[in-house]
């Protein structure tokens, strides 16, 4: 299968969609959840083989397991994301989220605030970006996992990459006032991608 | 903001979305009694059984989802108080549940004061 390129001035227009799509509604979306004031840095958008998916691996995530939320959206376009952040600080994250001072292990109702944190921060996003580039598309249910990185990070990059072998890849990084961090992958094939951006 | 004694059910397949909502409606004092309901099909069952003075119903749930819920809630009881539940502004489905009779509409992620807010109102609808 040929890889779909990617130029680098389809990758400035779809780190503006991106962004704007994130700033405008995510952001927003996070704050309500956590009744805290948040800053966000959003990367470049990347296209990577599906070989490399090392380069996706934040450095500190080598030695530490993830707590993560994995959401698909299909319709006009297929769409992955990925919520995570270490496990302890995911406890950290629900047990803020239940108004509770600290979670020893995940119980059922902390793995659903996180799953249900991925929900609906995607459902602000693509909604936005229902809004930006008439695009429509629909959740799957959040899958929530607690393993390393790279092992969770498998089944969605092969999911959406399988296919052209290559991944456009997006990430951003959201911290709270009480300093909670939680990032967002975002990721789809070369072809989802120019249909995106075809679309507006 | 009490409204007497008042029964809700709260349909949500997330567990956290349940416990968020039956804090609001207790911290406002909306009901004596909340009852729980994990989808569409268990909330209409609920609902039969119970026969709430009011229901949240979130729309995305497996199984039965909320507007094929209220539709069946509507049948058995057209003048059942529904409150939809939905993601940011899904406006074409709140504009379908509310020609079905829902009587209004909560937005994830909720603002504490206007759920308790839109609960009050609808409480208080004949």
């Amino acid at each position: 299968m040929q890889i779909s390129i990617i130029s680098e001035q389809e990758r400035v227009r779809l780190a503006e969609i991106f962004t704007k799509c994130i700033m405008t509604k995510t952001i927003q979306s996070l704050s309500t959840l956590l009744e805290e004031q948040i800053q966000c840095k959003i990367g470049k958008v990347r296209l990577l083989d599906i070989s490399e998916l090392d380069e996706l691996t934040p450095a500190f995530s080598e030695t530490v397991d993830m707590s993560a939320v994995y959401l698909k959206q299909t319709g006009d376009i297929n769409v992955g994301v990925l919520y995570y952040m270490p496990e302890k600080d995911g406890k950290r994250f629900a047990a803020k989220l239940l108004g509770k001072k600290s979670m020893g292990a995940f119980t059922k109702l902390g793995k659903s605030s996180l799953s249900e944190t991925g929900n609906i921060l995607s459902g602000s996003f693509f909604n936005a970006l229902a809004n930006e580039q008439d695009c429509k598309t629909f959740s799957d249910v959040p899958g929530f996992a607690v393993d390393t990185f790279r092992s969770i990070l498998e089944f969605p990059a092969m999911e959406i990459g399988i296919e052209s072998q290559s991944l456009v890849a997006v990430a951003a990084e959201f911290f709270s006032a009480s300093e909670l961090q939680l990032r967002m992958l975002i990721i789809l094939s070369p072809s989802d991608a120019k249909k995106l951006l075809e679309r507006h | 903001m009490s409204v007497g004694p008042k029964k809700i059910l709260v349909v949500d397949d997330a567990s956290f979305m349940r416990t968020v909502l039956k804090d609001i409606i207790k911290s406002n004092g909306l009901a004596h009694e909340i009852a729980e309901a994990g989808d569409g099909v268990e909330g209409v069952k609920a609902y039969q059984t119970l026969k709430p003075d009011l229901v949240t119903m979130d729309v995305n749930m497996p199984r039965a989802d909320g507007i094929q819920a209220l539709r069946a809630i509507m049948k058995i009881d057209p003048a059942a108080k529904v409150v939809m539940v939905t993601s940011v502004e899904q406006k074409q489905i709140v504009q379908d549940a509310m020609k079905l009779g829902a009587r209004d509409y909560i937005v994830k992620p909720f603002d504490r004061n206007n759920v308790g807010l839109v609960l009050n109102k609808v409480m208080r609808q004949k």
